[in-house]
């Protein structure tokens, strides 16, 4: 007998050995030219098996099952947010229907106005559906993945600013919008390992953003009240897996070393390529008119022709010096209200 | 009785993200996959955590999921395996080793059958170290856990054959391990 041909006769052992319908001895007396060394390799495999373990306790097993109800239900919320019709449904829902109205009446008197008032609006204000109408406006339209990414990440800032500014001046944690801070993350994280060239920047501005989300939440739980204090170690920790995702993914393809090297999406563009339009002219030229010594009287002739005037270069790539490009969101953690 | 016969039934109805379906499969498994994260990590409350992060990291993934004769828990263990290694992976760059005995004694626990019962897991949770990590994976998963060869072989992504090979090969050093034919 060969090894494989041992190895079916183990399996058979054991899964006559699971059904609990005979003994070790009763299995291997069918293989007795094989019994002695079936036995001990049986006797192990009960061995494992009668192991019970450790139990999770009844507390851990509760809190655990807390955890995952709540993000279930933010999952809901999310999905039927992003259903496809949600967005005609929720702008004639009968607490928009106002706000559909004013921003109406509003664009007709000052667009400007009504859309700089909405972004600095918080969760609760009158204008607030209308930022977020916005964003999702927004983020419809646009196609490319690397813009998507940079756009959840504006947002996730957005949120989080907000979270703050409502505990500060309402002196409560809005649940709802620190949610949305992971969920804006995750959105971005979620684009950004499928991503090709842009893939190490958006990760690396993720790495930097869970970090700094971090430590923004530790500052605000600090001024939390109690009641709060569970929710924001919920974000902070979501934030912390946030971080090491990013960093997994960095690391992935080994682009961990890279976070602070610019992506090649920072290449100026030609378009920001100054024009030769501070050349010196010619008509420029000085004048012998301040030549001293009049005793000599200089002839004329010895004025210097312009032979050294620079030519307008064609600069290849932009000038060294110059600000690099930004991604199409520059600034993310820049987003203001 | 279960609200849910079919697993699969309650798969669908989880995905739609019914609390009452995702607590309930969370119930079925989750003392399974706990022990299971043990038996890699070595510590209770470790384990508690990344169990938390599979069910968490699971429920996100539900979509993912389709049933195509393996049962749920299997891709659960899948999750599960990539939770630990990444937990090694962070360890191995903070420079940190496993940790052995931590919390296996515990300091605050006087029942003597609870001491006797983790005498009985740390003996194993010991001899489980001294195998390779493939050699570990098949003992936990076919014994530990009670899965079948095929769901195993989709855990770990190899085929039947493979497993019964490995098989063999892990209960040979466990049974010379823990020392059984002496018994």
């Amino acid at each position: 007998m060969n090894d494989r041909q041992f190895e079916s006769v183990l399996d058979r052992c054991l899964i006559a050995l699971q059904s609990g319908q005979a003994t070790i001895e009763e299995v291997a007396a069918h293989y007795p030219e094989h019994a002695q060394q079936l036995i001990p390799l049986l006797k192990a495999a009960q061995r494992a098996a009668s192991t019970t373990g450790p139990q999770l306790s009844d507390e851990a097993v509760t809190a655990i099952q807390g955890r995952l109800l709540q993000r279930a239900g933010e999952l809901r919320t999310r999905a039927e947010r992003h259903r496809p019709g949600a967005f005609r449904g929720r702008l004639f829902h009968f607490r928009l229907m106002p706000v559909a109205l004013v921003l109406l009446v509003a664009l007709l008197m000052s667009g400007v106005w009504v859309s700089s008032a909405a972004a600095a609006s918080l969760p609760g204000d009158v204008l607030y559906p209308v930022k977020r109408v916005t964003e999702r406006v927004q983020l419809a339209l646009t196609f490319s993945e690397t813009n998507r990414a940079w756009l959840h990440i504006r947002f996730a800032e957005r949120r989080l600013k907000e979270v703050q500014a409502v505990l500060e001046q309402r002196g409560q944690l809005d649940e709802v919008t620190l949610a949305e801070v992971g969920d804006e993350t995750e959105a971005a994280l979620a684009l950004a390992e499928q991503l090709g060239s842009d893939r190490v920047e958006v990760l690396s501005t993720l790495a930097t953003l869970t970090e700094r989300q971090q430590a923004v939440l530790a500052a605000v739980k600090d001024k939390a009240p109690p009641q709060a204090q569970a929710g924001l170690t919920r974000a902070m920790e979501r934030s912390r897996h946030g971080y090491e995702r990013a960093q997994a993914a960095l690391e992935k393809r080994g682009e961990g070393n890279q976070t602070l090297t610019p992506g090649p999406t920072h290449t100026p563009e030609p378009s920001h390529t100054p024009k030769p339009t501070h050349t010196p002219k010619p008509t420029h030229t000085p004048r012998p008119t301040q030549v001293p010594n009049p005793t000599r009287t200089p002839r004329p002739t010895h004025t210097p022709k312009p032979t050294h005037e620079p030519k307008p270069t064609n600069v290849p790539g932009g000038p060294p010096n110059e600000v690099p490009a930004g991604p199409p969101m520059n600034s993310p953690g820049g987003a203001s209200h | 009785m279960p609200p849910y016969q079919d697993e699969a039934e309650l798969v669908a109805q989880a995905t739609q993200f019914d609390r009452t379906a995702i607590a309930e499969l969370y119930r079925r498994h989750v003392q399974q996959i706990y022990r299971y994260i043990y038996y890699w990590v070595g510590d209770e409350s470790t384990a508690e955590d990344l169990t938390a992060e599979v069910f968490l990291r699971a429920l996100e993934s539900l979509k993912t999921y389709s049933y195509r004769g393996v049962p749920f828990v299997a891709w659960l263990y899948r999750i599960a395996q990539a939770r630990v290694a990444d937990y090694h992976r962070r360890r191995a760059r903070r420079g940190e080793k496993l940790p052995l005995h931590e919390g296996l004694i515990g300091s605050e626990e006087d029942l003597v059958s609870l001491a006797e019962h983790r005498e009985t897991y740390r003996d194993l949770y010991m001899a489980l170290q001294q195998l390779t990590a493939e050699q570990r994976q098949v003992i936990v998963l076919k014994f530990v856990a009670g899965l079948k060869n095929e769901e195993v072989a989709y855990v770990l992504g190899k085929s039947e054959g493979a497993i019964k090979s490995l098989q063999h090969r892990a209960l040979a050093s466990l049974q010379r391990i823990l020392g059984v034919e002496d018994e």
